[in-house]
C-alpha cells in the first residue's frame, strides 16, 4: 500500500484529522517558545550538526573507544549485524537470567528489530512502560509518533482500552485520573519484573556512559528495579565526548516538547551494585547509508520529532499512514534507504516546503534528501508511474511557449466550467478544496494590453 | 570478537566520510546574572515546588513535616538556570530506583551551587569521578500521553521538593 491509500481512512473523519493537526502544531508552538528563550539557538543546532558530522566520520574509532570504555566500567558489550541477530542476543541474555516477565522504557530502536514479538514468540512477558507505548501496545498497534506514540487516540478511545484491559469504570475518561489508574497498574508489574530494557538517546565514546532522556521515570524504575539491565543501540547513537552531551540535552527536549529539558536525563557509567548491565548495538543498514553521501545525515537524527510536528503532511495523516517505524519526514528519508520498493511512496508524502530542515535540531537537510530520494527512486524504476507521466508532459509544456500558451487557454476554459467534466485526479485535489475565481485573461494578454 | 563486530567495523572504514575537519567548539552557552532567579521561575514552570532555607538543617526539618515517612530526601550535587535541573550523582552502594518509587521527592541544593547553563553543569560534572549512575532531574515526572493533556505524576514522584540553602 502507497502513503495516499494508507492515509485516506485518517483524513475521511475530518474532526479527527484536524484535531491531530491542531495537538501536533500546538507541540510545534511549545517548541518556538522554548527555542526563542536561548539567543544562541541557531549557533546550538549549528554544534550539535557538526558534532554529528564529526561522529559519523570516526564512527568506527569511536565505537572501539565505547565498547573498551564499557568494559572497563564493567558493562558487557555486544555487536548485532541486523534485526534478528539482536533479538537473538537480547534472548539470549534473558534466557541465561531465566527471565519471563520485564519491562522495556521507549525504544525506537527494538520497534524496528520487532523485538516484543521475537520475546513474546518465546513465552516472555514484555510490558512497555512508557504511558504512550502501553496504550498502543494494549491496542495492539504500533507507535504513530516516536516521542508520542498514542497521539493519534482522542481520550475517549483510551478510555474505553483501559475499560477493557485495566477495569476501570467505561465513563471514566479524565486524562489524569486515567493516568492515576495506568501507574498504579505499573507499579505491580515493575516490582514484578526480572529484567529492563531500555533505548539509548545518546553513547558516549570518551567515557563509556549510555545516556537516556525520560519524563515520566518509567526508564529510571525499569533499569534501576531488576538486577538486569540492557540498553539497544544503533551505531549512530555515539557521541565523542562527555562535554558534548550539554549540546544535545540542551536541544533535544526544547525540540521535542518544548520543554528546557526532559524530567530525567539518566547517566549510565556502571552496573549497579550486584546487578550487570549489557548494551547491544546495532547496525542494521546504517554502516551501508553511511556510505550514500546525499542521505548519511540522516544518521545524525536524534529523534525528537519536531519534523514531525512541523509537517503539514503528518500532521493531516497521521502517522500509521507512513508505515514505517520511523513516521513523517526524517522516516520517509530513513526508509526507502532500507527498502526502496516498499517505501517508495513516502519521499513524496511531503510538500517540500522545508520547514522539516528549519526545525531540525542537528539540522539534517530533510526536504533536499526527499527531493534527492524521488529522482533517485525514479531512476531505479519506482515511483507512481501517473506522477512521472505527467511530470515529463509537465516539462514538454513548459519548454515550449505554444504549448504553455494553448495549455493555458485550455485550463481557463476547462476551470471555468462545472467540476465534474474534470479528469478524477483532478476532482480528488478539489474534495475539500476549491480554486480562486479564474482571470478573464492571461498574463501575456494583460501584458500586451499594457505595452499599448 | 564477533563477526558482527568485525563486519560492522569494515563496513564502517570503508564508507565513513572522509576529510572531516576537527572539532573545535565554543563556549555560547547562555549566561544569566542571577542563576537564582532563573532557576526559581523555571522550576515552577516545571511543576516542582522552590522553597528558599536558611540552612540544610532547617530543610531537613521542613521535609519531616512536609512529606512524612513516603518522601524522599536527596542531595545535589549543582544545579542549572536555564532548565532547573539538579544534577544527583548515585554513588555505587546506593539505591537506584527509590527516589523514583517516592511520591514525593526533595532535594537539598546549595545556592552557590547554582550553575546558568548545562555546559557549565558538565564540565563542571566531568572534572569529578563519575558516579557509577547519575540523573539530571528537573521536577515531577509527567506526561502528555493521553491526548496531549500534561498530568504531573507519570511512575516517578508526584511532587518534586527544591530546597535551596
Amino acid at each position: 500500500m502507497k502513503h495516499p491509500e494508507a492515509a485516506a481512512g485518517f483524513v475521511a473523519d475530518s474532526a479527527k484529522s484536524s484535531w491531530h493537526d491542531q495537538a501536533l502544531w500546538g507541540v510545534r508552538t511549545k517548541r518556538d517558545a522554548a527555542v526563542s528563550a536561548i539567543p544562541e539557538w541557531e549557533e546550538l543546532r549549528e554544534q550539535g550538526a557538526r558534532i554529528k558530522a564529526w561522529s559519523l566520520a570516526h564512527l568506527d574509532d569511536l565505537l572501539v573507544q565505547f565498547e573498551a570504555q564499557c568494559q572497563q566500567n564493567g558493562i558487557v558489550v555486544h555487536w548485532a549485524a541486523d534485526g534478528p541477530e539482536h533479538n537473538r542476543i537480547v534472548h539470549g541474555i534473558l534466557a541465561k537470567h531465566r527471565v519471563k516477565k520485564l519491562v522495556k522504557s521507549k525504544s525506537m530502536l527494538t520497534e524496528e528489530c520487532r523485538l516484543n514479538e521475537h520475546l513474546e514468540a518465546q513465552g516472555m512477558e514484555v510490558i512497555d512502560t512508557d504511558l504512550g507505548e502501553r496504550i498502543v501496545q494494549l491496542r495492539h498497534e504500533p507507535p504513530s509518533h516516536i516521542v508520542l506514540p498514542a497521539i493519534h487516540l482522542q481520550k475517549e478511545e483510551i478510555a474505553e482500552t483501559f475499560h477493557k484491559t485495566m477495569g476501570t469504570p467505561a465513563d471514566m475518561t479524565d486524562e489524569t485520573e486515567l493516568t492515576r489508574a495506568a501507574r498504579k497498574d505499573f507499579r505491580e508489574r515493575f516490582l514484578q519484573a526480572e529484567a529492563g530494557v531500555t533505548g539509548v538517546n545518546f553513547a558516549v565514546a570518551d567515557k563509556g556512559i549510555v545516556v537516556v532522556c525520560t519524563n515520566e521515570g518509567n526508564a529510571d524504575l525499569g533499569a534501576g528495579l531488576p538486577r538486569l539491565h540492557i540498553a539497544c543501540m544503533g551505531i549512530e547513537k555515539i557521541i565523542p565526548k562527555f562535554d558534548h552531551l550539554s549540546v544535545f540535552t540542551r536541544l533535544l527536549a526544547r525540540s521535542a516538547t518544548g520543554q528546557p529539558i526532559t524530567v530525567y536525563t539518566i547517566h549510565f557509567h556502571k552496573p549497579k551494585p550486584g546487578g550487570e548491565m549489557h548494551v547491544v548495538i546495532v547496525d542494521n543498514g546504517r554502516s551501508a547509508l553511511l556510505g550514500r553521501k546525499d542521505f548519511r545525515r540522516s544518521l545524525g537524527c536524534i529523534r525528537c520529532g519536531a519534523c514531525m510536528n512541523t509537517c503539514p503532511i503528518y500532521r493531516r495523516s497521521g502517522g500509521h499512514s507512513y508505515m514505517a517505524t520511523v513516521p513523517g519526514p526524517i522516516g520517509s528519508t530513513l526508509a526507502p534507504s532500507k527498502d526502496p520498493k516498499t517505501h517508495d511512496s513516502l519521499p513524496f508524502a511531503s510538500t517540500l516546503c522545508g520547514s522539516c530542515t528549519d526545525v531540525c535540531p542537528v539540522k539534517i537537510d530533510l526536504h533536499q534528501q526527499l527531493l534527492a530520494w524521488r529522482g533517485e527512486l525514479v531512476k531505479m524504476g519506482y515511483g507512481d508511474r501517473k506522477k512521472i507521466r505527467s511530470m515529463k508532459l509537465a516539462g514538454k509544456v513548459l519548454s515550449s511557449p505554444t504549448l504553455y500558451k494553448l495549455a493555458g487557454i485550455g485550463a481557463r476554459i476547462a476551470l471555468r466550467g462545472p467540476r465534474f467534466v474534470l479528469p478524477s485526479e483532478a476532482k480528488k485535489w478539489l474534495t475539500n478544496r476549491d480554486l480562486p475565481p479564474v482571470p478573464e485573461e492571461s498574463f501575456r494578454a494583460r501584458y500586451r494590453r499594457h505595452q499599448k | 570478537m564477533t563477526e558482527a563486530r568485525t563486519s560492522i567495523l569494515a563496513a564502517l572504514r570503508e564508507n565513513r566520510p572522509k576529510g572531516e575537519a576537527d572539532l573545535v567548539l565554543e563556549d555560547i552557552a547562555i549566561q544569566y546574572e542571577d542563576p537564582f532567579v532563573s532557576f526559581s521561575a523555571m522550576m515552577k514552570k516545571n511543576g516542582g515546588l522552590v522553597v528558599a532555607m536558611d540552612s540544610a538543617y532547617s530543610a531537613v526539618a521542613d521535609f519531616a513535616n512536609r512529606c512524612g515517612p513516603d518522601g524522599v530526601l536527596l542531595e545535589g550535587e549543582l544545579a542549572v538556570a536555564e532548565n532547573a535541573a539538579i544534577w544527583i550523582p548515585f554513588r555505587d552502594e546506593a539505591e537506584r530506583a527509590r527516589p523514583f518509587l517516592a511520591e514525593t521527592l526533595a532535594v537539598i541544593v546549595r545556592r552557590a551551587d547554582i550553575v546558568s547553563n548545562m555546559a557549565q553543569a558538565y564540565a563542571r560534572i566531568g572534572t569529578g569521578e563519575l558516579p557509577g549512575y547519575g540523573v539530571f532531574m528537573a521536577g515531577p515526572s509527567k506526561t502528555a500521553d493521553i491526548a496531549q493533556c500534561l498530568v504531573i505524576g507519570a511512575h516517578g514522584p508526584i511532587e518534586f521538593v527544591t530546597y535551596l540553602v
